[in-house]
């Protein structure tokens, strides 16, 4: 008896299962705490870095809050703080020239680049800081991010 | 010190030499692949050490296939047989060591609560979420491995070559790690944060059990034990069969039996006496290293006829 069919065998049914029970999902991913159905339709709490935001982040801000249907409510503070409840839920987003080397990184999920941030020592990709592990909100974040460009 | 193999064993050899050149090619994509599609799941980044890590197997057998039949020198009078062991132990030295490291870094990632974060990309002009592009570099880093794995483990088989036949099993179960890995994708996918983790520790729990199992094999080996089988650490069935025919040649010889990587060598002892009288020792070597010398042997070209045997 050969063992090579197994595996492959195995994986062709893995793939038609996938197929079939996860492609219609579009939902895929899904939030592990549901920051996008907390915030479609109804407020998008942004912890803002500085006031008043520049236009880069506020522009970014109006798109995302558009894309959800949603109304943006800005908290100020200063990054220990806002970034403590971005990831206790609080706050659903950060913005304000975050550089994506922020000291922050590991405790956060950053967005996809929207232009730069001058730092004393060069320039760095500028992004939005959201909860780790909210990968439906982060997908929606960068979606819209791509819409405003366009 | 060249010892003739059959032709048979010769060709199946430079068969499996062949095959791991073959697999280090298609590691190398594999390696590629996954290093572009990793992002931060813990699951795809363990599978990604896995896949690099099985690049010993090969380049060690490589190795001493080089080394293993260079003639003895005088620094190296027994020859290189042993390279095979030392490539057996460090390739098993390596999975358990990076087996322990990762499952205790899934351990902290569950027990943190680490939420893994995959976004989209753009590929092709097509907006993907990140987790298909994984799923789908998963695939193909089982599918060539599974395949080369079910041709290494005849040849090890028969080569009796351990690195080769740990290779070749290591290979033939990566499916395992593929499909933990797409689990633990499917799983963020679904919202389940700890699946990642949980599958980042159960690949690195297979590479562990791997590890520890090829240590036990290896240290057998370097520390003179008898010679095991390729897929456990039980004695292999020689011992027995040529220890009980030499005991009948050389009535009054206990038989100790060891191997040099595919190579067996059996050491006759006379039953009583079997070490050196300090007094001879001291004869050879002088007052102060006398110690230090405890035998004297003698390979055999002939053996005797077995005595008749009178049941």
């Amino acid at each position: 008896m050969s063992l090579i069919p197994d595996p492959l065998q195995f994986c062709c049914r893995l793939i038609l299962v996938l197929s079939v029970t996860l492609l219609p999902a579009c939902k895929v991913p899904v939030d592990p705490e549901g920051t996008t159905d907390e915030v479609t339709g109804a407020v998008l709490v942004v912890g803002a870095l500085g006031s008043p935001l520049d236009p880069v982040d506020a522009d970014a801000i109006a798109s995302i809050a558009a894309s959800m249907h949603a109304e943006p409510k800005i908290t100020i503070g200063d990054p220990h703080t806002l970034f403590a409840q971005l990831q206790d839920g609080q706050v659903h987003i950060v913005a304000g020239a975050i550089p994506a080397n922020t000291p922050f990184a590991d405790d956060v999920a950053l967005s996809d680049p929207m232009g730069d941030v001058t730092l004393p020592d060069g320039s760095e990709d500028r992004v939005l800081a959201i909860r780790k592990g909210e990968n439906r909100f982060l997908v929606t974040v960068n979606r819209a991010l791509v819409g405003m460009e366009q | 010190m060249k010892h003739a193999v059959p032709f048979d064993i010769e060709r199946k050899l430079r068969r499996a030499e062949r095959l791991e050149w073959w697999s280090i090619f298609w590691l190398l994509t594999i390696i590629a692949v996954m290093y572009f599609a990793m992002g931060s799941s813990q699951a795809m980044k363990t599978a990604w050490i896995e896949d690099t890590l099985s690049l010993l197997p090969p380049i060690l057998f490589l190795l001493s296939r080089k080394f293993e039949n260079k003639p003895a020198t005088e620094k190296f009078p027994f020859g290189f047989h042993r390279s095979g062991s030392l490539g057996f132990f460090l390739a098993a030295a390596a999975l358990t060591g990076m087996g322990g490291f990762l499952l205790y870094d899934a351990a902290r990632a569950l027990i943190m609560q680490e939420h893994p974060t995959i976004g989209n990309v753009t590929l092709l002009r097509w907006d993907v979420w990140l987790g298909w592009v994984m799923i789908a570099a998963l695939i193909y880093s089982v599918i060539p491995p599974v395949i080369l794995g079910h041709m290494k483990k005849p040849l090890a088989h028969t080569t009796m070559d351990k690195i080769l036949y740990t290779d070749a099993d290591m290979n033939a179960a990566d499916w395992k790690t593929g499909l933990a890995g797409i689990a633990g994708i499917i799983g963020i996918g679904f919202g389940f944060w700890w699946a990642d983790a949980a599958a980042a520790g159960l690949i690195s729990f297979d590479v562990l059990r791997d590890g520890l199992r090829n240590m036990r094999i290896a240290v057998a080996e370097l520390l003179d034990g008898a010679p095991r089988k390729l897929d456990t650490a039980e004695v292999h069935p020689i011992v027995g069969a040529v220890s009980d025919e030499l005991r009948k040649r050389f009535p009054e010889h206990d038989v100790q039996m060891r191997e040099t990587g595919r190579f067996v060598r059996a050491d006759l002892v006379p039953a009583k006496g079997a070490e050196l009288d300090n007094e001879e020792a001291r004869k050879l070597v002088g007052e102060g290293q006398s110690w230090r010398l405890v035998a004297i042997e003698q390979q055999l070209q002939e053996l005797p006829e077995p005595p008749e045997t009178t049941d």
